[in-house]
């Protein structure tokens, strides 16, 4: 187990780049579009984490939290225009260039020539990374594109286009591999489909670095996350560590409603929430007796009180105030 | 192997699974066949003209100056541009190229398509001298053709990275073409107003405008002076002024500087923007 712990990201970074190989390192990075003050968007607002080596790493956001543009910053397509980042130890423009060489990346939509079939795309990138042509033939079985791949891009389907995404990324059986919304586009096999292929992959020890909007996607795949709101990382650590953490109760009674309206006014509970159990009411402090006197005095006893241990979309809307209809994935 | 042989063969890739690059080559050489067979045609009508190298290459080369520059432009948008909005420059450097790398590629596509288009050219003719009348000469080439040939490659040059410069900015090919005509009018015109002015200064640098650079680099008159001297003579007599020659070395120097400033221009942009 390594030494991350939970935490906000302008926590202990500088220790942890101290005393461990970090594959991506970020500090501060920032992002604005636009030069006029006004007219100016910051996509990424100096943000700060780090992934180690072996680590599967979420990075989980809504849609224009500002994912694919870190990304692009870490991948050499979108200049920085704050902070700084690392990329296996390198920070200088030809280091980057030499680290990029140990990196398989996907982002966002998969982007080959149309016109040319799924191998000579291959082949594309095999020259770019220097691989021999046998490896192109072993990256299309593993992906399940062998049949296809004399086939023309345009032609394939949003899920053949992943699959093809991922095997150009593997080609150079790469340390760090960046994925950025694999699933999009896949039906519920096709993402076990990459689920699975994550999965062999962690276990040959690659670094993952999955971007995702999909909670359930991250929390079934990932080791780590960082919660990433309006361009600012807000929340990281291990996923088993972050839904783990707090002092969740679960609350029944007769009257649902009269409970909820009771702990909303509760001094010490920082958040109450409706579920079809009962209410999960999370709690600055672990002091349930001063919960069930605090209900008792008002005449509501409870028919139900348990600890609550939160999934990570429940982690995600605690950190941030969002709702999760489109975050929640397809459970496949 | 290195960079450069790697970069040569990814734009081969790239270039030789696109059948616009297979149509404009064979286009160039059509209009090359074309002025080739009149020229032929012209040999068996004409007595005392035989169509023979190396005296016919100002024909065959003079043709290809006509035309060679702008299809120059024209593949090199159509090549580069779609990279933008299919969004494979930027895959092309999440893959590991970089930027400059990227860029280097393209400047050996542009390279390759002018020795391309020479070398189809020079194929066209030489082949075509077999089905003429007459008797070639000792030598394929005479130390002008060749200098001729670098005119016009020069020339193909400055187009090409006015093609590349147009596809870096633009980043689509529609748009890219568009300006690439409407400066070809604005250049044109120009000149035109400058007449009206009367300076003689601003007149003589209308000459070293990009496109009338490569005019003055494809005039073949330039490189061969003994057609110049035969034809001055008459002139007079039909009451027309005496041909002139450009100045051959001080518009290679100034294609030259046109060709580093749009390559540099190019790169730069390349490097500052987001892909």
């Amino acid at each position: 187990m390594d030494n991350l712990s939970v935490s906000t990201p302008d926590t202990d970074l500088q220790d942890q780049a101290s005393t461990s190989v970090n594959v991506i390192q970020t500090l501060d990075l920032t992002k604005r579009y636009g030069m006029r003050a006004k007219k100016s968007v910051l996509a990424v607002d100096r943000i700060s984490f780090a992934v180690k080596q072996g680590q599967v790493f979420g990075f989980l956001g809504p849609n224009g939290s500002g994912k694919t543009t870190t990304i692009g910053m870490l991948v050499g397509i979108i200049m920085p225009t704050g902070g700084s980042f690392r990329l296996f130890g390198n920070s200088d423009s030809r280091g980057l260039n030499a680290a990029r060489a140990r990196v398989g990346a996907t982002l966002e939509t998969p982007n080959f020539y149309p016109y040319m079939s799924g191998r000579d795309n291959l082949r594309i990138v095999a020259a770019i990374k220097g691989v021999n042509r046998s490896r192109i033939e072993e990256c299309l079985a593993l992906v399940g594109l062998s049949r296809r791949a004399k086939h023309r891009f345009k032609t394939y389907s949003q899920g053949m286009k992943q699959r093809l995404a991922l095997a150009a990324a593997m080609l150079n059986d790469p340390e760090l591999i960046v994925l950025d919304e694999p699933s999009n586009g896949l039906d519920p096999q096709g993402i076990r489909e990459i689920r699975k292929i994550i999965h062999t992959l962690a276990k040959r020890g690659k670094t993952i670095f999955l971007s995702s909007h999909l909670l359930v996607e991250v929390e079934r795949t990932c080791s780590h996350v960082a919660i990433i709101r309006d361009g600012r990382i807000i929340k990281w650590g291990p996923v088993a560590e972050m839904v783990g953490e707090g002092n969740a109760v679960l609350l029944r009674s007769e009257d649902i409603e009269v409970l909820a309206g009771a702990m909303e006014a509760y001094p010490d509970a920082t958040s109450v929430r409706r579920t079809d159990d009962g209410i999960v009411v999370a709690l600055d402090s672990g002091d349930l007796a001063s919960v069930t006197r605090y209900l008792s005095e008002r005449g509501i006893y409870l028919s139900l009180l348990a600890p609550h241990q939160p999934s990570l979309e429940e982690v995600f809307i605690d950190a941030t105030g969002e709702t999760t209809d489109s975050m929640t994935g397809l459970a496949a | 192997m290195n960079i450069l042989t790697i970069l040569l063969r990814i734009e081969w890739l790239k270039a030789a699974k696109r059948r616009i690059f297979w149509v404009a080559i064979g286009a160039f050489g059509l209009f090359t066949v074309i002025r080739a067979v009149i020229g032929i045609y012209m040999a068996s009508t004409i007595p005392d003209v035989d169509f023979t190298l190396p005296e016919r290459w100002p024909d065959i080369l003079g043709a290809v100056s006509g035309f060679g520059p702008l299809f120059t432009a024209i593949l090199m948008i159509l090549l580069f541009a779609p990279e933008f909005s299919w969004r494979t420059a930027r895959q092309n450097i999440i893959d590991g190229l970089s930027k400059e790398q990227f860029f280097t590629g393209k400047v050996i596509l542009l390279a390759g398509l002018v020795l391309l288009f020479m070398a189809v050219a020079v194929l066209v003719g030489v082949s075509s001298t077999m089905f003429s009348p007459g008797e070639s000469g000792s030598a394929i080439f005479r130390p002008n053709d060749l200098s001729y040939m670098g005119g016009i490659a020069l020339g193909m040059l400055i187009y090409g990275s006015f093609g590349l410069v147009l596809s870096t900015y633009l980043r689509s090919s529609g748009s890219a073409l568009g300006v690439l005509f409407l400066y070809i009018i604005v250049e044109g015109i120009i000149p035109l107003l400058t007449l009206r002015i009367g300076s003689r200064t601003l007149r003589d640098a209308m000459e070293f405008l990009p496109f009338k650079v490569v005019e003055n680099l494809g005039d073949n008159l330039a490189y061969y002076p003994a057609e110049l001297l035969e034809m001055n003579p008459m002139r007079p007599e039909l009451d027309l002024v005496p041909l002139g020659s450009p100045d051959i070395g001080i518009h290679v120097i100034v294609a030259l500087a046109y060709i580093v400033v749009l390559l540099g221009l190019s790169l730069l942009n390349l490097r500052k923007r987001d892909l």
